[in-house]
This record gives C-alpha cells, sequence and structure tokens, in this order.
C-alpha cells in the first residue's frame, strides 16, 4: 500500500510584524468594502510606436545555463518580461524549455538580488569600486590579479577578456564549472589524443545503453536530448527502440529506460568489458543477466546503439566507451568543444587555490561563480580567499562567495544586458535585454570593463555587434535585425569533426568495494545550487521523489537495514547530515545525495537545512564522494515531500498502464474515448449547445514524458501560483496546477502529469453551493474566483484531487511571495486574477490564451487556425508530450490523438468523462503484454 | 394508579411541592458556590475557543489541520455531530409525546432546551469554515445585483434550509411547552423585574381551559409535525456526504444511518443531562430509576441499531468487492486511524450492551458514563467519516493523514463550553423540567 | 450545583398570586404584545428589503458619480462641441481590450497651439516638460476580476453610450451606468436589443432612431451567429 503523507504536526505561529501588517490590511479591506478607493489612470506621456496597451509582445532572446546558451522567448506585457517560452529555432531550445528556463523569470524580480556594490566600509557606490580596481589591477599589468568566471562560451565575452589580457599581462583567467566535463574531456584526450566533445544522435538510435548516464536529466542539453529521443520513441517506421539502464540510483533516464537495474558506479567497467565481449569480472546476477540481454541487442543493432557513460566515470571508462561506440559505427558526433578553455575545471581550480595559499594572489575577482560554494573542502577556498588582500565577487544573488569577498556587486540578470552565448552544439545566438537594469546591476561585459579600466568605453550592445560584425556581410543592421528575430545565428552550429581511430585503452574489471560511496549527481531543481535562491525552483517537486525545500539521503533498503535505518532517521556521514530515503532501484552499497543543497549564505529562501554534498567532493572533483561510513544519529526529520509516489499494483496499476510496443489498450480496458459521443457537456442542457464553439480538451502521452517539472514550473509562471514554503507543505497543501504523479512498477513505471481533467460531467460543479465551479459552451470546467466562498466541496468531490486552496493569503505578502516587496508582482501575468484567502483554484487550460486567441480571430473575422492555442505546460514541454486544442475540429492534432489505441481516461469507470486524457506508456522490455 | 406511581415519588405528587421543586432554585434562591465555579469555567473556555475562531477568522482556515486532501476537518465533523444531538431534543420529546410515554414529562424540557442551543451552535459552523466567511449569505437565495442564485443541485443548499427550518420550528415547539411554566413563574411572588419579563413571556396565559385547549391541539400536532422533520435535517446532512463519488461517501445508508446516529447522541446528552440535573436540583423525585431504566433500553437498542448499520457498511463493501471500497475498508481497519476506529466501536456499540444488566439500567453513574463514551464515539465517527474518506481518495498520489492543529482543539472546546454556559444559565431563568406535565402526571397519580 | 436557602417566599410577605398579575402590567399590555408579536417576523424581512433595495441605488453603484480631476477635462467641449471623434483620443477602443486613456502628447498636438496659457492646462504643460505622465481618476471602474474587453463590445455593435451615456452632455465626465453585474447580464443575456449598426457605434444616442428593416435584419444574423459560437452568459466570459 503506498505510504502516506504525515503533515508535520508543527503549528502555524504568526510573526508579531506579520500580525499587525493582517490587521491593518484586515481594517483597510473592510473600509475598501464600502467604498470605492479611488483608482488613477496614468497614460504615458509619449506615442509608443506600435505599442498596444496589455498585448503580449514576443521577443527572442538566450539564457546560459553553466555557460551554455538555451534559445528563449521572453513574454512582454507593457515593458515587463512575465513569462519565458522556447526559441522555434534554437537547438537547444526548440521552441520548449526546462524547468530552470521558465523559473529564471522570478529571479529577475526577486527582492533578494544583490542592489549595490558594497566593500568593506558597507555599501559603496560603483566609483569607488572602479577606483579601487583602478588602485589593484592595472598597477603591475595586472599581476597577482586571478579572474575567476564559469564556463564562458560567450565569443563577445571571451573576446573581450582576451582585450584585457593584451592589456594587463599578468591577468590569470581560470574557468571553473562545479558540474563539469573534465572526465569526458580527458576521455575523449585518452581515446583520440586531442579533448572532443560527443554528440549522441539519439534520433537515429534503436538501442541505447546508458551506464550511469542520464541524458534525460537535469542540464544544458535536457531539452535537446529530450526531443531526440522522444521523436525516436515516435517514430513508427524502424523497429521499435529499448533503453536500457544501469545506473547507481534511479534517475528520469532509468524510469524511462524499458530495462533498467540498480549498479554500483565502480562496476561500470565490468558492464562495459563485458559488452565488448571481454572478461568483465564479477558483478551481481541480476546485473550479469541484464547485460546478456543487453549484448545481444547490441549485436542486433550495430551501427544503431549507442554507449553513454555518466560524467561521474572516470576517464579511462569515457575512453573505452569512445573506442566501443567507434567499434559498434554509433550514431555520435564528436565536435571540437564549445567551452574553448583547454584546462580541466577540477585542477585549475586546485591550482589556483593553491597560489593563493601561497599569497600569490593579491586580487581575486569573481565573475558569476560560486567557488566558495562548490570548491572541494580540501582546497579551503574560503581561507585561501582571507590571503588575497582584495577579493571582489560579481553575482547576481548573495551567496557564499560573496559574503566572503571584501566587495560584492550586483551582476545583471541576461533579460537586463546585451551579450552572447554558445549553445552545447555550439550554436551561437544573441542575449538582449527586455528592461533596463532593475538593480542598477553590471553586465559581465561591464564588469569586465572595470577590471580593464584602461580600455575605451564602449558599450555592450556596441561590442556584440562588433564581435559579429564579420559576419553580418553587406547590411549589418539587417543582419543584426534578422539574427535578434531568429533567436540563432546561422550556421554557427560546430561541425562534426573526424576523430580518427580511437586505440582501445587498457581497462581492468573492478571489483566492488566494501565501504559505502555516496554519489552525487546534480539536483533536478537546483542544478548545481545556483538556483536555491528561487522560491519556484524550491517549492518545484524532485521528479524521482518529490522532495521539496530540501534533499534526503537515498538509500536502497538493503542498506537501510544493514545500518539499522528507516525513513526520515537522520544519519551522519562524511562530515555531513541528512534524513534518510529508502529508494527502490537504489544499487546496494551506494548513497546517492543530489548537489544543490545546504546553502549557507544565500538568503532566506535558499538558506535551509539541508545537507551539501560540495563538502563530500575529493579534491580531484569527480561525483562520487570517496569511501565514507554512514552512522546513525537519534534524531528524525521528515523531509518535505509535495506528493505520494505511487506503487502500481493491483487495482492501481489502471491509472498507469504499460503496453508493449505497437500495442492498444486492452479490449478489457479499453476506456471509453470521448470521440464520437457528442462533446457538448451532456448535464448542461440544450442551453449549452453552441454547434460552432471550439471544444477544448488535452491528451498527454505518458509514453515520452520524462518527468521534467518543466511544465510545473510553466504553469506556476503563467498563472500567477504563489510559493508557499515549506511548512505548508508539510502540512500537506501545495498550489501547483498541475503535478506529475510517478508510478512504480518494478520495471521502473513512469510520469503522469495531473492537470484539471475538466471532466464534461464534472463531480465539482453541482456540490458547490454558490455555483462557483461552472462548465462553459466550450467544455471547460472554471472555477468564478470571485464567485467561490471556500466550502471547499468541489475538492471535497473531486476524485483527482486536481483543486488547490488559499488556505492562508499566500498571493499576499509572505517570505515565499515577495519578502513584502513589491518588485515580484511585476512579474505576475495581468490576465490572470491573482487569487485571495479563502478561494478555490484551479488549472484552467489558460483560459487567458485561448480568450486572446480567439478575440484575435474575431477581430480578423477568421475563424481560430488548428493549433492555434497553446497552454503554457504544452508549450513548455521539451518532449511535445503535452497536445491541446479543439476535439471538434479533426484539424487539430490531439483529435488525432485521441483516436490512439494507446488513448485512455483517468478513473473513466466514474463516469466523469474528462476532456484531459492520456495516452498509456509503451514498454520495450518483452515481457509487457497487450 | 401504580402506573403512574413508578414516574414519580412523594412529595413530588402534591402541586405546590413540584412547582416549589422546580422553580424554587429559579425564583426563590441565589446559584451557589458550584453554579459559580461551572459558569466561570466554562466562561473561560468560551473565550479561549473565542480567540481561536477571531484567529481563524484573521488568517484563515490555514490554521486548522486541513490539507489539499482532506479538505474538511473538526468544523464539519463537528458540525454534523452537534446537528445530530440537535436532532434528539425535539424528537425525543415528540415521539414520546405522540407515544404517550407518562415518563416524557420529567426529560422533555431539558431535552429541548439542549436540542436548541445545540442547532444554533452547528450553525455556527458551515459559517465559521468558510474560506470566505463574509460571503455566507450567498448561499441565501435573495435578488441580488448580480442576479445570480444559490446552487439548487447542492447538498449543502438544502442543509442551510434544513437547518434554519428546524431551529425555528424547534424554538416555536420548545417556546409553546414552556408558556404555561411561564405563566405560573409569573404568578409566583419574586423579584417583580423577574416576573415582568416572565410575564410579557407569558403572553398573558391565564390557563383557562380554552386556552388549555387550544395548546393541547397545538402541541399534538407540531409533534406530529417535529418527527418526520427531524429526520428529514439528519437526512439531509446525509446527503452532504451521500451526494457525492468518494469512496465511503458514496452510500445510500447515509441517510437513515444518520439520523439514527443523531437520535443516538442526541439522547445520550439528555441522560447526561438528566443525571446532573436530579443530583443538581433536588430532582430524584421526578427522574426516578424507572427513568433511568426506561433511557437505558433506549440507549440500548439504539446502541443495536448502530452496531447494525456499521455491519451493513462493512458487509455491502465486501459483498460489491469493488476496489476502492475494499480499500477504504481496509484503511479503516489497519490504516493509522484504527485507534479511533476501535474506540468509535466500543462507545457507540460495545459499552452500551452493559445495559443488558438492569442493575446497571438503574444506576445513575452507570448511566452517565456510558452517555458519556457515546458522545465521543459519535464525535470520532464523524471525525472519520471525514478523514477516512479523504485521507484515501481515488487518486494516490493525493493520500494525505489529517492531523488537527491546537486550534482546531480550541474551537471544539469553545463550543462544547458555549453550549455548556448557555445550559448553566437556562438553569437560573427558566424551568430545565416541565412543571404542569408533572403536575398533570401527579393529578393522574392521585385518581 | 447546591442551592443556599434565602428567606422563603412566605416570609418575604409578597401579596397573593391572584393580585401580583394586576400589579404586573398596565392593561395596553395585551396590545403592546400583539404588536411586538408581528415585528419580530416583519423588522428583519423589512430590514433586509431595505439592504437590497439600498444596493441598487446610485449611492452604492455610484452612477451619476463625478471624480475630481487634476485638469477639468470637459467631454462636452471636445467631443460635444469641436465635435472630436471618440477614437481620436481613446485610441484601442477599437482594436484592443483598454481603450486607453490619451497620452500627453495626444493632448499637446493641439493644446502646444491653442489655450497654450491657460491655467486649467498648467498640469498637462508641465507633464510634457518634465515627462512625468498625468494622473487621471478613473471615472468607469469595474472590479479587477473583471476582465472587460472594449474590442469585443465595439466590434460587435455595441455603442459607446451603452455604457458611458451620452459623453457629449458632461462638462464633467460622470459614471453613466451603474455597472453591477446583473446590469451587464441585462445585455449578455439578449444582447440583440442593445446592438446598433456600425456606423451608429460613436452616436450620442444610439437607440433613440428605429432600425431600418435591412439594418435590423443583419444585427438579428449577426446575434444568431454569435450565439453559434460562443455564450456571452458563460463566467468565463468576463471572470477567469
Amino acid at each position: 500500500m503506498p505510504s502516506l503523507r504525515p503533515p508535520s504536526p508543527s503549528a502555524w505561529d504568526p510573526h508579531r510584524r506579520e500580525v499587525l501588517r493582517l490587521i491593518a490590511a484586515g481594517a483597510a479591506a473592510s473600509l475598501a468594502g464600502c467604498s470605492k478607493p479611488d483608482q488613477p489612470i496614468v497614460p504615458a506621456v509619449h506615442d509608443a510606436e506600435g505599442d498596444r496597451a496589455g498585448r503580449v509582445r514576443r521577443y527572442a532572446t538566450t539564457l546560459p545555463l553553466s555557460g551554455y546558451g538555451r534559445g528563449a522567448t521572453a513574454l512582454v506585457v507593457d515593458g515587463r518580461p512575465i513569462k519565458l517560452e522556447g526559441s522555434p529555432r534554437h537547438p537547444a531550445s526548440l521552441d520548449s524549455t526546462d524547468m530552470f528556463v521558465e523559473a529564471s523569470i522570478l529571479d529577475l524580480y526577486d527582492p533578494q538580488r544583490l542592489r549595490a556594490p558594497q566593500g568593506p566600509k558597507g555599501i559603496g557606490g560603483w566609483e569607488m569600486l572602479e577606483r579601487t580596481l583602478i588602485e589593484h589591477v592595472p598597477a603591475r599589468g595586472g599581476e597577482g590579479v586571478a579572474l575567476l568566471t564559469g564556463r564562458i562560451t560567450s565569443p563577445t565575452l571571451l573576446a573581450r577578456i582576451a582585450e584585457a589580457k593584451m592589456r594587463l599581462p599578468g591577468l590569470r583567467h581560470v574557468r571553473y564549472e562545479a558540474i563539469d566535463d573534465d572526465a569526458e574531456r580527458a576521455g575523449a584526450a585518452m581515446a583520440f589524443g586531442r579533448p572532443l566533445t560527443m554528440r549522441p544522435r539519439l534520433r537515429d538510435a534503436d538501442l541505447l545503453i546508458l551506464l550511469d548516464a542520464d541524458p534525460l536529466g537535469p542540464g544544458p542539453d535536457q531539452i535537446a536530448f529530450g526531443r531526440a529521443w522522444s521523436d525516436r520513441r515516435r517514430n513508427r517506421s524502424r523497429r521499435a527502440p529499448r533503453a536500457y539502464a544501469f545506473e547507481p540510483s534511479l534517475t528520469a533516464s532509468g524510469i524511462c529506460a524499458d530495462r533498467r537495474v540498480a549498479l554500483h558506479p565502480a562496476l561500470v567497467p565490468n558492464v562495459l568489458l563485458a559488452l565488448a565481449g571481454r572478461d568483465g569480472g564479477e558483478a551481481p546476477e541480476d546485473v550479469t543477466r541484464m547485460v546478456a540481454l543487453a549484448r545481444a541487442d547490441l549485436a542486433a543493432a550495430r551501427g544503431r546503439a549507442i554507449v553513454l557513460v555518466g560524467r561521474g566515470q572516470p576517464p579511462e571508462v569515457h575512453a573505452f566507451a569512445a573506442w566501443l561506440n567507434q567499434s559498434i559505427g554509433a550514431p555520435v558526433d564528436w565536435i571540437e568543444p564549445v567551452d574553448p578553455d583547454p584546462s580541466g575545471h577540477a585542477q585549475s581550480l586546485a591550482a589556483l587555490a593553491r597560489d593563493m595559499h601561497d599569497g600569490r594572489v593579491a586580487t581575486l575577482i569573481v565573475l558569476d561563480a560560486n567557488p566558495v560554494y562548490h570548491a572541494p573542502p580540501a582546497l579551503g577556498f574560503a581561507e585561501a580567499m582571507k590571503r588575497a588582500p582584495l577579493s571582489i565577487a560579481f553575482a547576481a544573488f548573495p551567496d557564499e562567495t560573496a559574503s566572503a569577498a571584501t566587495w560584492r556587486a550586483p551582476l545583471t540578470h541576461p533579460l537586463e544586458s546585451w551579450g552572447d552565448a554558445r549553445a552545447p552544439d555550439g550554436t551561437a545566438s544573441l542575449i538582449q535585454p527586455m528592461v533596463k537594469p532593475l538593480f542598477g546591476a553590471r553586465s559581465p561585459l561591464e564588469a569586465i570593463g572595470m577590471i580593464d579600466a584602461a580600455s575605451p568605453r564602449i558599450d555592450d550592445h556596441a561590442r556584440v555587434q562588433a564581435q559579429w560584425r564579420g559576419r553580418a556581410g553587406g547590411d549589418p543592421g539587417r543582419w543584426w535585425r534578422d539574427a535578434l528575430v531568429a533567436g540563432v545565428i546561422e550556421g554557427t552550429a560546430a561541425s562534426p569533426v573526424s576523430p580518427g581511430g580511437a586505440k582501445p585503452p587498457s581497462l581492468v574489471p573492478a571489483r566492488p568495494p566494501t565501504a559505502m560511496i555516496v554519489t552525487l549527481p546534480p539536483s533536478s531543481t537546483m542544478w548545481d545550487g545556483r538556483f536555491a535562491t528561487n522560491a519556484w525552483a524550491q517549492e518545484c517537486p524532485d521528479p524521482i521523489v518529490k522532495e521539496v525545500w530540501a534533499s534526503s539521503l537515498r538509500l536502497s533498503a538493503a542498506d537501510a537495514k544493514r545500518l539499522g535505518v528507516e525513513d526520515s532517521d537522520i544519519v551522519r556521514f562524511g562530515g555531513v547530515m541528512a534524513p534518510v530515503r529508502i529508494l527502490p532501484g537504489q544499487a546496494e552499497g551506494v548513497a546517492t545525495l543530489p548537489l544543490g543543497r545546504g546553502r549557507s549564505a544565500g538568503g532566506p529562501i535558499a538558506t535551509a537545512a539541508s545537507a551539501d554534498g560540495f563538502r563530500l567532493r575529493p579534491a580531484s572533483g569527480g561525483f562520487v564522494s570517496p569511501p565514507l561510513t554512514i552512522e546513525k544519529t537519534d534524531w528524525r526529520h521528515d523531509v518535505p515531500t509535495a506528493q505520494a509516489i505511487i506503487e502500481a499494483e493491483g487495482p492501481l496499476a489502471d491509472h498507469f498502464p504499460l503496453v508493449a510496443p505497437g500495442k492498444g489498450m486492452r479490449p478489457a480496458d479499453k476506456l471509453s474515448s470521448l470521440i464520437g459521443d457528442d462533446i457538448t457537456p451532456p448535464d448542461a442542457g440544450p442551453d449549452y449547445a453552441r454547434p460552432e464553439a471550439p471544444q477544448w480538451g488535452m491528451v498527454i502521452d505518458t509514453s515520452v514524458c520524462i518527468g521534467c517539472n518543466a511544465c510545473v514550473v510553466a504553469c506556476q509562471a503563467e498563472n500567477n501560483v504563489p510559493s508557499i514554503g515549506a511548512d505548508q507543505i508539510m502540512r500537506g497543501r501545495d498550489m501547483h496546477w498541475l503535478r506529475v504523479d510517478r508510478y512504480e512498477h518494478e520495471g521502473g513505471g513512469g510520469f503522469q502529469p495531473v492537470p484539471c481533467m475538466m471532466c464534461e460531467k464534472a463531480p465539482c460543479e453541482p456540490v458547490c453551493p454558490v455555483e462557483a465551479p461552472t462548465h462553459t459552451a466550450e467544455g471547460l470546467n472554471l472555477q468564478v474566483y470571485n464567485r467561490c466562498i471556500g466550502t471547499r466541496t468541489c475538492q471535497a468531490n473531486c476524485p483527482y484531487k486536481v483543486r488547490r486552496f488559499n488556505f492562508l493569503d499566500y498571493s499576499g505578502a509572505n517570505l515565499w511571495g515577495d519578502l513584502d516587496d513589491g518588485s515580484v508582482s511585476a512579474q505576475r501575468n495581468p490576465d490572470v486574477t491573482v487569487r485571495a484567502r479563502g478561494v478555490m483554484e484551479k488549472c484552467t487550460y489558460c483560459i487567458q490564451r485561448i480568450e486572446t486567441a480567439e478575440h484575435d480571430a474575431d477581430a480578423e473575422g477568421r475563424p481560430l487556425p488548428p493549433d492555434s492555442v497553446r497552454t503554457a505546460c504544452q508549450a513548455a514541454c521539451p518532449t511535445r508530450a503535452i497536445s491541446f486544442g479543439d476535439i471538434s475540429d479533426p484539424r487539430w492534432e490531439v483529435t488525432n490523438l485521441k483516436h490512439d489505441p494507446r488513448h485512455y481516461a483517468l478513473l473513466d469507470y466514474l463516469g466523469t468523462r474528462p476532456r484531459t486524457t492520456y495516452l498509456a506508456r509503451v514498454v520495450n522490455d518483452g515481457e509487457t503484454e497487450a | 394508579m401504580s402506573g403512574t406511581a413508578r414516574w414519580l415519588t412523594p412529595p413530588m405528587t402534591d402541586h405546590r411541592a413540584i412547582t416549589d421543586a422546580v422553580a424554587g432554585p429559579i425564583v426563590d434562591r441565589r446559584a451557589g458556590k458550584a453554579w459559580w465555579i461551572a459558569f466561570l469555567a466554562s466562561l473561560a473556555v468560551v473565550l479561549a475557543g473565542a480567540a481561536a475562531a477571531g484567529l481563524s477568522f484573521e488568517y484563515g482556515p490555514g490554521l486548522w489541520g486541513n490539507n489539499s486532501a482532506v479538505v474538511w476537518g473538526f468544523p464539519i465533523s463537528s458540525y454534523v455531530w452537534w446537528i445530530g444531538i440537535g436532532n434528539a431534543g425535539t424528537l425525543i420529546s415528540a415521539m414520546l409525546l405522540l407515544t404517550r410515554q407518562k415518563w416524557r414529562s420529567s426529560i422533555n424540557r431539558f431535552a429541548e432546551t439542549m436540542t436548541i442551543f445545540a442547532v444554533a451552535i452547528a450553525g455556527i459552523y458551515p459559517i465559521l469554515h468558510l474560506g470566505r466567511p463574509m460571503y455566507f449569505y450567498w448561499m441565501a437565495p435573495y435578488p441580488s445585483t448580480m442576479h445570480i442564485w444559490p446552487q439548487w443541485r447542492s447538498a449543502l443548499v438544502w442543509d442551510f434550509w434544513s437547518i434554519l427550518s428546524y431551529l425555528l420550528f424547534s424554538i416555536l415547539f420548545f417556546y409553546l411547552g414552556l408558556i404555561p411554566d411561564l405563566a405560573t413563574l409569573r404568578d409566583r411572588p419574586g423579584s417583580r423585574r423577574w416576573r415582568r419579563i416572565w410575564g410579557a413571556a407569558a403572553l398573558g396565559w391565564q390557563g383557562t381551559p380554552a386556552q388549555w385547549r387550544t395548546h393541547t391541539r397545538l402541541q399534538w400536532t407540531m409533534a406530529a409535525i417535529a418527527t418526520p422533520l427531524v429526520c428529514s435535517v439528519h437526512s439531509i446532512v446525509g446527503l452532504d456526504f451521500a451526494a457525492s463519488i468518494m469512496p465511503g461517501w458514496i452510500e445510500s445508508i447515509f441517510p437513515p444511518y444518520f439520523v439514527v446516529g443523531a437520535f443516538f447522541s442526541g439522547f445520550a446528552v439528555v441522560v447526561l443531562m438528566a443525571m446532573v440535573i436530579r443530583r443538581a436540583l433536588d430532582l430524584e423525585g421526578m427522574i426516578r430509576p424507572s427513568h433511568l431504566d426506561a433511557m437505558a433500553k433506549v440507549i440500548l437498542a439504539s446502541a443495536c441499531v448502530m452496531g447494525l448499520s456499521y455491519t451493513t457498511e462493512w458487509l455491502s463493501a465486501l459483498w460489491t468487492g469493488e476496489a476502492s471500497s475494499l480499500r477504504f475498508l481496509r484503511f479503516s481497519f489497519t490504516g493509522p486511524y484504527l485507534p479511533f476506529q476501535i474506540l468509535m466501536l466500543i462507545g457507540n456499540v460495545f459499552l452500551p450492551q452493559l445495559f443488558w444488566s438492569p442493575k446497571l439500567r438503574r444506576n445513575p453513574i452507570a448511566l452517565a458514563v456510558i452517555a458519556f463514551g457515546i458522545l465521543i464515539g459519535m464525535y470520532l465517527e464523524r471525525v472519520q467519516i471525514l478523514t477516512n474518506s479523504l485521507s484515501i481518495g481515488w487518486l494516490p498520489a493525493m493520500w494525505t493523514l489529517y492531523v488537527p492543529t491546537i486550534i482546531d482543539f480550541l474551537i471544539l472546546a469553545g463550543a462544547l463550553s458555549f453550549w455548556v454556559l448557555l445550559v448553566l444559565v437556562t438553569a437560573r431563568v427558566l424551568p430545565l423540567v416541565s412543571i404542569y406535565e408533572v403536575r398533570a402526571l401527579a393529578e393522574e397519580a392521585k385518581e | 450545583m447546591r442551592y443556599r436557602k434565602t428567606a422563603p417566599a412566605a416570609k418575604a410577605g409578597i401579596k397573593g398570586t391572584d393580585d401580583a398579575l394586576a400589579q404586573l402590567f398596565r392593561p395596553g399590555a395585551n396590545s403592546i404584545l400583539r404588536v411586538a408579536l408581528f415585528a419580530i417576523v416583519l423588522v428583519p424581512l423589512g430590514a433586509a428589503a431595505i439592504a437590497m433595495a439600498l444596493q441598487r441605488t446610485p449611492y452604492i453603484t455610484g452612477e451619476g458619480r463625478f471624480i475630481e480631476q487634476q485638469v477639468p477635462f470637459s467631454h462636452k467641449h471636445h467631443a460635444g462641441e469641436l465635435g472630436i471623434d471618440c477614437r481620436f483620443c481613446h485610441v484601442g477602443a477599437e482594436n484592443q481590450a483598454v481603450a486607453t486613456v490619451p497620452t500627453t502628447q495626444v493632448c499637446m498636438t493641439c493644446h502646444s497651439q491653442m489655450w497654450t496659457n491657460a491655467a486649467m492646462l498648467a498640469p498637462v504643460r508641465r507633464s510634457w516638460a518634465t515627462h512625468t505622465p498625468l494622473r487621471w481618476s478613473r471615472v468607469n471602474r469595474l472590479p479587477d476580476y473583471v476582465f472587460f474587453d472594449h474590442h469585443a463590445h465595439v466590434a460587435n455593435g455595441v455603442p459607446c453610450a451603452a455604457c458611458h451615456g451620452d459623453v457629449r452632455q458632461m462638462p464633467l465626465t460622470r459614471q453613466a451606468a451603474p455597472l453591477t453585474m446583473g446590469w451587464c447580464l441585462d445585455c449578455h443575456e439578449n444582447p440583440e436589443k442593445r446592438l446598433v449598426p456600425e456606423n451608429r457605434i460613436t452616436w450620442s444616442h444610439p437607440y433613440d432612431q428605429p432600425l431600418s428593416e435591412a439594418e435590423a435584419r443583419r444585427i438579428h444574423a449577426h446575434v444568431l451567429k454569435l450565439d453559434r459560437t460562443r455564450k456571452l452568459t458563460d463566467c468565463s466570459t468576463c471572470h477567469r
């Protein structure tokens, strides 16, 4: 029986200030109730060219993640960017987003952002900082000055740094990215004699063998890989694809794989060797069985199979995999690294730290990096910084490095400055600002300009243009406009190189280590910790265990038994402590702790009591802790979880049916489809019949959902959904309109996004005493917020429990709302009501988007063209799992999906006739019937 | 003769004695220490509860244990519980009147009294539990400038009407019975101010044969109306749940089963009060062991009916073999709420079985204890009706436990003490036993 | 509850019960009582009735209300006497949700030539000089949860005057309609009577002249078409 989430008994204590404020607010409200307060209209002074009040305008731009650019489209209303969507032509966006892009819009308005340069003597203006820099930097030609940045792919910024170096020969630029690719590069170097980056063509892969690799997991490539993978799975023209996952801990890729087995990361070489037909040494029995199956498939799929090893594996493993892929003719490309810096992340940081300790670094300038938090503890980076007389941290948010530095200076959000960046495949695209810097921040280019003060003052816009002048050719102005509109710079993708024959490196089978180790994957919601300040990201459930606001240490049942711990017991290991979560599918002898939590100086939202995985990182880098012991403590702590994970067994399996490739639902459970039945809401009577009204419906293909949460956060951004904080979650409350249920079959299971089902016979409607949930002629079931009195009867009677109640004034001023600061409310979507306390709310199929589309169609006197309305979740989905539209019109894609043999409705036997329906998940494990 | 003697013992066979016994505490005497202690104690708790309710109005239902899945908590279960109690008073006095139960005359008055208070308190909850209580009146049909009306399909609107009509009816019925006694008080020597108040309330009752005839006819008619009304009220409350699609709620047995439960818990309160009053007001002569015996028998009978309806619920789940019902059943017997389930069964079904022994049936302590057990059992039942169904709905992803907060408990305690407070005050201003009806009983005794 | 005995009634020397009644009430008491009985029923009902009536009065709805503006702009003068078209200033009325209040630039198109020193226009000139926007007070105010779309109304033949009244007669702009939800629904329930031919959209009294045969037919056809595509009384028409 699935586990129930126990809400915390902790009582809610209103702070005095808050009490006063709320009382005041209450009083004000009661006054306003009677008399209408004067409401000003403030028209502009000058007519704006072509701007229409309240209209959404779309601008292409680029958002970097760990230096790699991902195209995005900013939705701007009355000069305020309120939402980010995908950029159609950008290879790392493909018109969709991931959770990180969606959450970035909140960062722009986040009141936690640094506001003014702050020096040893407190707040100091930019001038004071500039003077300080001039005193320290140019004096000795930049001698003893170190510039530490994250990964930089921006041609303009690289050129700018190179230029600075010319004037300041002593200036030393160190690049360090916490989630590094050292092993891949070193591996490629071993195999081919030079560092290359592998780009797997998942679109062409019939067989995918993942060894401790998570291509569908978080990262700059998630969207591209996810799309390619889902395209391949949709492609019926070739044999059904199959994916094997050998991994230490359950990942999105593992869940989506057809065959999965838990594997200790140290045993990956053994599996690799066995796959290559060599002596793989020893391995657990279930692994060897799986390897045998994989080998058979590998033999059958030569030229169409890819073997991927994770970033946590040592170089020789990567090298061997490179050789193996080459020998089986795998569909992979090799490109010159997009990040031109040849040095290894770990080594270069270690070297810098050593020099700092030895006092060879007089001035440290950290630009958009957080080494104090990220660096392995062995480097003692914080102490090293103390040795440097001057240290300056350019950062958007307060962080560990900024608080350790003598100077901290606010850095712009990508939506505030000009720039450019390269995608992981090399494609360059422009970053264009949507607003002036909100908090007087300066861009990275300007920051370099301050270091290299002697250089001529050229603003970012001019610099970026100058950078690309070469490509512009005849009409630079026109070329520039086109590049901005397109969102990419054509023909900048890195072209594949022929790596030459890889020599098979010597790889020896390992024997399973006896001591426990902890694997340290990047967090699916925090990435490397840089999103920890973001309330949306904090409240976004981990795809695997559904934890929010904190992480637990994932253990296998066997290890937990051995250690005598159970869920929520706090354990101590390698100097950190974390509560335990027993996770099915976890390899024995391996614990897993996602990175990016446990920030110590990230502000009120980031700084949560949770374990910091970077404390476990060996000085040599990598993503596996050294062998350590795990001791039980006497304490317990429940990590807040947004929802339960469902063991799909017995009758529950009906909620998430699995089918074999090419098969449909069994006739037995072939569920009633809406198509063919009349689609006017039957309980609404003839009054509702509107023959020409569109009938909205949605189909979600669970077969390609990778549980990435892009839809969840997109919905939050689009619909003004507040974050409510860990305490409220602990009490079993949440506000996400769209949740992603995870079903656990012994073989992995899958993800099932659950928005409102928009039932035609909605149980919520007849039970409301004031008729706040109503049905529209277009088949929408909508909550009328201003009519709702909060009886909650609708949710009580909703079989899908998709309605959300404002138990408190969540949207009002509170820590998770806007920190009593108005700036966050600037992000709110003006077309969506901000819900008051005591009101029930829920998914609306983005009614505001439907209305806009219909009004525009009206204005132009034409009917809605097919696929002309996209809900926020649909637009975000990297794998196109969500399709939406008018199911009474066969020209819309969604209508055809309603005819798919895999089509089924959730809890259809209740007769609610949902408009949101699903396609069953296809599992090609050779066992699933039907 | 002997038929009536079972219900009254001298001196309670004499008119003046009866009148003095009942009216005395009100007219001739001042409240004693015990009364004041009880009064102040309950007042204190009431204030605490009021504060808790105030906080809830200020901050919202977020202060309670309710969560995304278990959206209903203590307020609703309390509501159902209080309504249930409220049912009994009128039901008892009306049905016993119709069935010519002589012993009724000693208990009907305070049964009716507590009914009114219970229903009044119950009526507060549906408003208190709202997210936006200031708009509660939208549930009432009135020509608003919005041109919209309540949702007639919603059981909550039916509730609104049944509660309202029942409250009004109970007040009338209670008042009707009160009139002759008010006159008695008016005509007794005592403080002039109070006599004027009673006198005004007595509507100039003279006790002429004509008035008596009308009075009796009216009382019988209302009694005849009362019985079906009472049943309808709690059936409709039952429909709040039965008219849904949640496992454990969607059951045709709910309406009758709620009515029984209501009568059951209400009667328990009457018994409890009877035990207190006969000691406190020295009315042992009017509320005699034979009364206790009769009441105990009623409890025993209804306890059996409760047990029956529980088993019916379980068996029907087993018979249908429908997955969700079975899951629900398994949950209530293996889930984390099991202790409460057991307590409920003990209080509502097993404990009352003690009344098979005649000795216990006549033992006031036993009656008080068991009645108390029933009240607890019934409250737990009301709570579990909510939590069991909502904690394990259709989709496991949202399965969530319910844990009430301190605020929940404060409001609960506050409501209980408020009820006690009202009864205490009433005891000082109105006769808690129907003087004229006891007199009539005494008359019969004479013949 | 135990009770302390006090002086028994007999000793207290109070007169017998019979005349006690007489002392208690004056003869008029009965009639007072009867009145009271009726009042118990009638007073609450009456109070409710009054409250409901009050809701419909301009006092609550704000119908006919003026608001002090920093510039006493006269529609009577501009739209009425000078005959400037509504859409010259309210550019959004026809094609977007908000009709828009004109920018200072629009005012200055004329007032940089005429009335250049008029005292009442000082705020406009200040705004123009200092690039600080004018602040007008909203006259026709809808609740925040109402998503009103001018374009949708104008495009479908609802004249300005239907909601804004005859602004050409307003020296100071006032709220011309109650703007209650019921008032909106009157039209949304059966729009046909409220729609006018395009050429009448900006008339002061678009409903006064009877419609021609052809016009009536065209409007009827339009309403039928509307009725096939959407339901104007869906809550989502105005609330989201």
